[in-house]
């Protein structure tokens, strides 16, 4: 349905008026107009009809000219004289002398005919080819009074003419002599064509003979004679022809109600036609501005009566539309409009109830909408700035929306992409996977996920992705394609190996950390038990009798037993990080070489390599721990050749970065790098992965307890290094050690007596364990010290308080039930700020003993000890309390 | 025969229409040189260049303009006394030679007026040779039936003689060319001189040409301007035909009835020269005024022997000249540049002119004819 435009119901009225007039106009003015032709035509035949009738007239005005010539010629005596007598020259002399004279006669043809002569006298005009003409003349005798047009056609001339005969009659006798022949050559004949013409007012006049022209009021080269010849061939006669502004019409003459040959063609200027054509024209014209008028005089006039009435409509349906729904419609005068208007206020009441529906709905519409809008905003922008890549293709893999991700991966914009498949910018096979997975969503109805690593086409990266393909469907269930985001996991995948690699690092060290636990409680509590046999047996070795010393080979043989239990009970406590006994600064370098010199005197079919760093790097170590780790890598590194090898040693001082350290959770710096290589069997990487766990070991059980590795690392693990493993199978085997270097001075190495040395002070020694009681009080006792007993921290710091002035040291347990060692040391010290206390445990000097020894506690003695170097200690530090109690002593 | 009621209003109508177109044809048969130059406004530019054409010395043509020779019929009513013929026909064939036109020409000669059957033989002869111009004069009716039957033909062109005013019925097909002198410019000259000498009063007679053209429009014409111009009235008037011995007998029968007449107005040399042998037999040549027409030798030995009192001369062979430039032109194809009326000029000459001014105006009229 075609739409139209609006119009204002003045302009529809007016263009329904102007159209009715128009058409009524039009066929007014047509029907007039054919009419008015017709009358013309009417007009013009009768003016034509007349024209001849003049035509007519002249013709026969011509021949009574001549009948009147003939007459007058005839009645001449001298002429009638001649022909009585038979002159022929005389008759023709006289024809000559009368045609002379008189002026008005117009002859062209004047002759005698006798009986005997047919042309015996002739005065006919020279200037015709008169000749075979006149006897022709002669012989015809239906040329009488009455007159004729006669033509006459023959080899030498063609002369059509109005011709009649009168007899010459005797005057006495009445006897006719002859006849006396005369004519008007109508051939050019321009006189009577002018006179004609003049006549009946035409534009032109001609002569036709049978169709021939022989006669125009025109040249016979002008236009308008050619029009009449035009005219003669081409309409009937009678008939009204038009041609080159002529009007024009021919008919045949009558004379004296006889038809004759001769045509007369008349024409008038078609200017008549002309006129009434023009006349209608601006009849028109007129008619058409009438009209015009009318209909614009007309519509104001409507508009003048309709106007008020629809303006007041107009005003309430404006007021409504500018929403004063409250506004009520003013009658007018047109009754129709004053019900639509009634028909509009009810109207308005039934939509204003339901417009303030509408608004409600519109209004939660609208916010709808722009929450919509906004949300697809941000969807779209999320789309196009997350930083995954984002697609949409359709069933047949056609690209319908991607985002600025996806457009570095194909190097192309998303409206280059967007009508395009994955074979438009990737190789094939890559298309081909890419597909498949297309295929799989949209079969399955689930989404299909995969790992892919895919080149970016802008620049060249690499980029391992996880996709995920999901199937889209409409709101009626239709498929709409597969939509794909993708998203670069190659970050994650490294982190998560890490993760994975940290977590094992992690539960290794907690599996250390559990097992050097349990280690260290069962090395307390064996060292405790051994303190009592190394006790008793120091204990019995003093009191033996002369006779009893064959006794002694077996108490030296339980101390020797105690020694190897001990040494057990170290590697158990360096397991569990049990402590170190002395850090001091030491030499690297000094301790693999020492290490090397003892290793190397026993193994003398291993061949050591060292290559140490100058100068050497210092470490903060307990350093039988470490000479401990050395050796056991050193056996391990035997153990692993057993067709004898090289062992290369190597020093180096290097910087750790924090990389480096975080898996091991130590801090970045300098460490001294140790590193012990064997030419051995190597070993494979589930060996390598299990190479540090407790009680592990590929040896015999004869030959290893599966505790040495485990102890190193958690003896660098106490000193707060790193100790690594790399090794493969055949091609040796390489332990690294980094222990953080220190800028402290070496600590130079003094051998301590060996012997007990006694004394007399009054020593408090507190244990919770009796047998520990029992046996230290003796010892001490032994050694000549008055011993004050405490069976527990509160005990001891009760008696502190009350004996604290006869009391010259505390021997004080760190592990005891109420009170443990830290508190009691607190407490004692709190009251005699100077006491001097050693710390005494079957752990080893971890943690809390080393918090104990910060705070200033004297000495730290390991259980289990023996008389002698129990009595070392006591008196080194009861010397050096006399000493700082002395002042300037 | 029963006779509709359409019928009789066509009748009626007719006959009206007849009595209304009679009204027209009572109109004048000719058209001045005024009135033709009104009708036709170009004419007066065509014809202002034309004679200043004729006043030159004349150009001779391009040899390849012309084919052949062209053919041309005079006829004339060349045996008068007057020289105009002779003099005319002489002056065109110098041209002619002078502008190097060839053509090949037949002459025919007749007495004026009477011998109408002998110029139709003469001209239907001439039609016969199938001329390309034909040289005509026009008098009489008879002549104007006879042209007339050749007017509407594309061939010959017909140039008309000694006549300057279109026939009226013509118009729209007027002949090649219309060559002479305005009849009525010289008539009006002698009048004016008349009205001079006479102060314009007293009685006075006229002595026609045959009844025609001429002494329509060179004896009409002068009655016609004194009747407007002065009191002097005319006594009496005769047609001579153009004949000596007619015009003596007319002039004694004239001063016989009207002794006190101051002038005869002769419309031709010949009617002139009748006069004045008429005023000889009477003794009247001081008292009685004569004029010549045309200034011809005839009538200059007339004015120089003191016979003769005035006469108008025209320009002769100025005539001569202008049908041979027309026919140049229109071998060059140059038709449109032919005047239809080509008019010489007139000088009045009065008795007791001195020779020298005689023979100055001599030598411009007729300076291909001669002075003889």
């Amino acid at each position: 349905m075609i739409p139209y435009k609006p119009k204002r119901h003045s302009f529809l009225i007016g263009i329904y008026i102007f159209i009715s007039l128009a058409i009524f106009s039009t066929l007014l003015l047509t029907w007039s107009y054919y009419s008015a032709i017709e009358a013309i035509n009417k007009e013009l035949t009768t003016s034509f009809t007349q024209r001849h009738i003049v035509c007519e007239v002249a013709m026969e005005d011509q021949l009574d000219l001549l009948d009147l010539g003939l007459n007058e010629i005839r009645s001449n005596t001298n002429f009638l004289q001649k022909v009585i007598t038979g002159d022929k020259s005389g008759a023709q002399a006289e024809l000559f002398k009368i045609l002379d004279l008189d002026v008005s006669n117009n002859f062209d043809i004047l002759f005698v005919n006798l009986p005997q002569f047919p042309v015996w006298a002739d005065a006919s005009s020279s200037f015709f080819n008169t000749d075979l003409v006149l006897s022709s003349i002669a012989g015809n005798k239906q040329i009488n009074r009455t007159g004729m047009v006669y033509r006459v056609k023959n080899s030498s001339s063609d002369l059509t003419m109005l011709i009649k005969s009168i007899p010459i009659i005797h005057n006495n006798s009445g006897r006719i002599l002859g006849r006396l022949f005369g004519g008007v050559v109508l051939n050019n004949n321009l006189s009577l064509l002018e006179k004609i013409k003049g006549k009946i007012k035409s534009e032109s006049v001609g002569f036709f003979v049978n169709g021939d022209l022989i006669g125009s009021t025109d040249r016979i080269d002008a236009k308008t004679t050619k029009s009449l010849q035009r005219a003669r061939n081409e309409v009937k006669t009678n008939e009204i022809y038009s041609t080159d502004g002529l009007i024009a019409l021919y008919n045949n003459i009558n004379l004296l109600g006889q038809r004759t040959p001769l045509e007369v063609i008349t024409a008038i200027s078609d200017k008549p036609l002309k006129d009434v054509t023009r006349s209608y024209k601006i009849k028109t014209l007129i008619i058409s501005l009438l009209s015009i008028a009318f209909v614009i005089a007309s519509v104001l006039i409507i508009r003048s009566l309709t106007n008020p009435s629809l303006k007041k409509l107009l005003v309430y349906s404006k007021k409504i539309t500018s929403g004063r729904i409250d506004a009520r419609y003013s009658p007018g005068r047109i009754i129709e409009l004053n019900q639509v208007g009634q028909s509009m206020e009810d109207m308005v009441d039934s939509l204003k109830a339901a417009n303030e529906e509408i608004k409600i709905e519109t209004s939660e519409r609208k916010q709808a909408e722009e929450t919509l809008r906004k949300t697809d905003i941000h969807l779209r922008t999320l789309l196009r700035t997350v930083p995954d890549l984002v697609w949409l293709k359709d069933k047949d893999g056609i690209f319908l929306f991607c985002n600025s991700k996806f457009e570095r991966l194909f190097g192309a914009k998303e409206k280059e992409i967007i009508g395009k498949t994955d074979y438009d910018f990737v190789q094939k096979e890559l298309a081909d996977a890419f597909r498949k997975y297309d295929t799989i969503a949209m079969e399955k109805g689930i989404p299909s996920i995969n790992e892919e690593e895919v080149f970016y086409a802008d620049d060249g990266h690499k980029e391992l992705l996880e996709t995920i393909k999901t199937p889209i469907y409409g709101t009626n269930g239709e498929f709409i394609g597969v939509l794909g985001i993708s998203r670069d996991i190659t970050d994650r995948k490294r982190t998560e190996e890490k993760r994975i690699a940290l977590e094992e690092k992690l539960r290794q060290a907690q599996k250390m950390e559990a097992v050097g636990t349990l280690a260290g409680g069962i090395a307390h509590d064996f060292n405790n038990l051994l303190m009592g046999i190394q006790g008793r047996a120091s204990l019995l070795s003093t009191d033996l009798e002369p006779y009893q010393r064959p006794l002694l080979e077996h108490i030296n043989a339980i101390e020797d037993c105690v020694r190897s239990a001990a040494d057990l009970t170290k590697q158990l406590l360096g397991l569990g990080r049990g402590g170190k006994y002395e850090v001091l600064p030491i030499d690297i370098n000094e301790l693999i070489i020492n290490s090397k010199k003892l290793f190397g005197r026993t193994k003398k079919e291993i061949r050591i390599e060292t290559k140490l760093q100058n100068p050497p790097p210092v470490v903060e170590a307990d350093r039988r721990q470490i000479e401990q780790v050395l050796l056991n890598l050193y056996i391990n590194a035997w153990q692993a050749m057993p067709n004898g090898g090289v062992i290369y040693l190597a020093t180096e001082a290097v910087t750790l970065d924090e990389s480096f350290c975080r898996p091991y959770e130590v801090k970045s710096g300098r460490y001294a790098k140790i590193s012990i290589t064997d030419t051995g069997i190597g070993m494979d990487d589930s060996v390598r992965q299990q190479i540090f766990d407790p009680f592990f070991t590929t040896k015999e059980k004869s030959r290893g307890t599966g505790l040495g590795l485990a102890s190193a690392y958690g003896i660098i693990k106490n000193h707060f290094g790193i100790i690594t493993v790399h090794s493969k199978v055949g091609q040796g085997t390489t332990f690294t050690i980094y222990l953080p270097i220190s800028d402290k001075e070496v600590h130079q190495n003094t051998p301590a007596k060996k012997e007990a040395i006694g004394g007399s002070e009054t020593i408090l020694l507190v244990d919770d364990e009796d047998m520990i009681i029992e046996v230290g009080g003796r010892m001490l006792v032994k050694l000549g010290y008055r011993v004050v007993i405490a069976k527990g921290g509160r005990q001891a710091v009760d008696m502190v308080k009350v004996k604290g002035q006869e009391i010259d040291m505390v021997i004080l347990d760190l592990v005891m039930p109420d009170i443990d060692g830290a508190r009691a040391f607190d407490l004692i010290r709190d009251i005699y700020p100077m006491m001097p206390v050693i710390l005494s445990s079957g752990y080893s000097l971890d943690g809390k003993a080393n918090e104990i020894m910060k705070k200033g506690c004297n000495g730290f003695i390991q259980k289990p000890f023996n008389m002698s170097d129990m009595s070392q200690k006591l008196r080194k530090i009861l010397d050096e309390a006399k000493r700082s109690s002395k002042p300037n002593g | 025969m029963r006779y509709h009621p359409i019928h009789m209003v066509i009748v009626v109508a007719a006959v009206l229409f007849i009595l209304f177109s009679e009204e027209n044809a009572l109109s004048s048969e000719y058209i001045t040189v005024q009135e033709f130059n009104a009708i036709h406004p170009r004419q007066v530019g065509i014809g202002k260049k034309f004679s200043e054409l004729v006043k030159a010395k004349g150009i001779p043509t391009q040899k390849e303009t012309q084919q052949k020779p062209v053919k041309i019929a005079f006829i004339y009513p060349g045996e008068q006394a007057s020289d105009y013929w002779r003099r005319s026909i002489t002056s065109f064939k110098a041209r002619m030679n002078k502008i190097r036109i060839q053509f090949d020409m037949v002459e025919y000669f007749s007495k004026p007026v009477v011998d109408y059957r002998e110029q139709e033989r003469q001209i239907k002869k001439a039609l016969d040779r199938m001329p390309d111009y034909l040289v005509f004069t026009l008098d009489i009716n008879k002549h104007k039936r006879i042209i007339e039957r050749i007017v509407t033909e594309e061939k010959p062109k017909i140039i008309l003689q000694n006549i300057t005013t279109p026939l009226k019925i013509w118009e729209g097909k007027q002949p090649f060319l219309y060559v002479g002198f305005d009849h009525a410019i010289g008539a009006r000259l002698i009048a004016k001189y008349y009205i001079r000498k006479t102060y314009g009063t007293g009685r006075y007679a006229v002595l026609f040409f045959s009844q025609g053209y001429v002494s329509t429009m060179r004896g009409n014409t002068f009655i016609e301007y004194l009747q407007k111009n002065s009191d002097l009235k005319l006594v009496s008037s005769y047609f001579t035909d153009g004949n000596r011995e007619k015009s003596k007998r007319a002039t004694i029968e004239i001063l016989n009835e009207f002794p006190d007449v101051k002038f005869i107005y002769a419309c031709s040399t010949d009617v002139a020269l009748g006069a004045i042998d008429a005023l000889k037999e009477k003794g009247a040549q001081n008292k009685v005024m004569i004029n010549g027409w045309g200034g011809g030798s005839k009538e200059l030995e007339m004015i120089e022997s003191r016979n003769m009192d005035i006469t108008v001369m025209r320009m002769n062979d100025d005539n001569g000249v202008a049908m041979a430039e027309a026919i140049k032109y229109d071998i060059e194809g140059r038709k449109n540049d032919v005047p239809t009326i080509y008019s010489g000029n007139f000088v009045l000459v009065e008795k007791g002119l001195g020779q020298d001014n005689l023979n100055k105006l001599k030598k411009r009229a007729f300076r291909y004819s001669g002075m003889n």
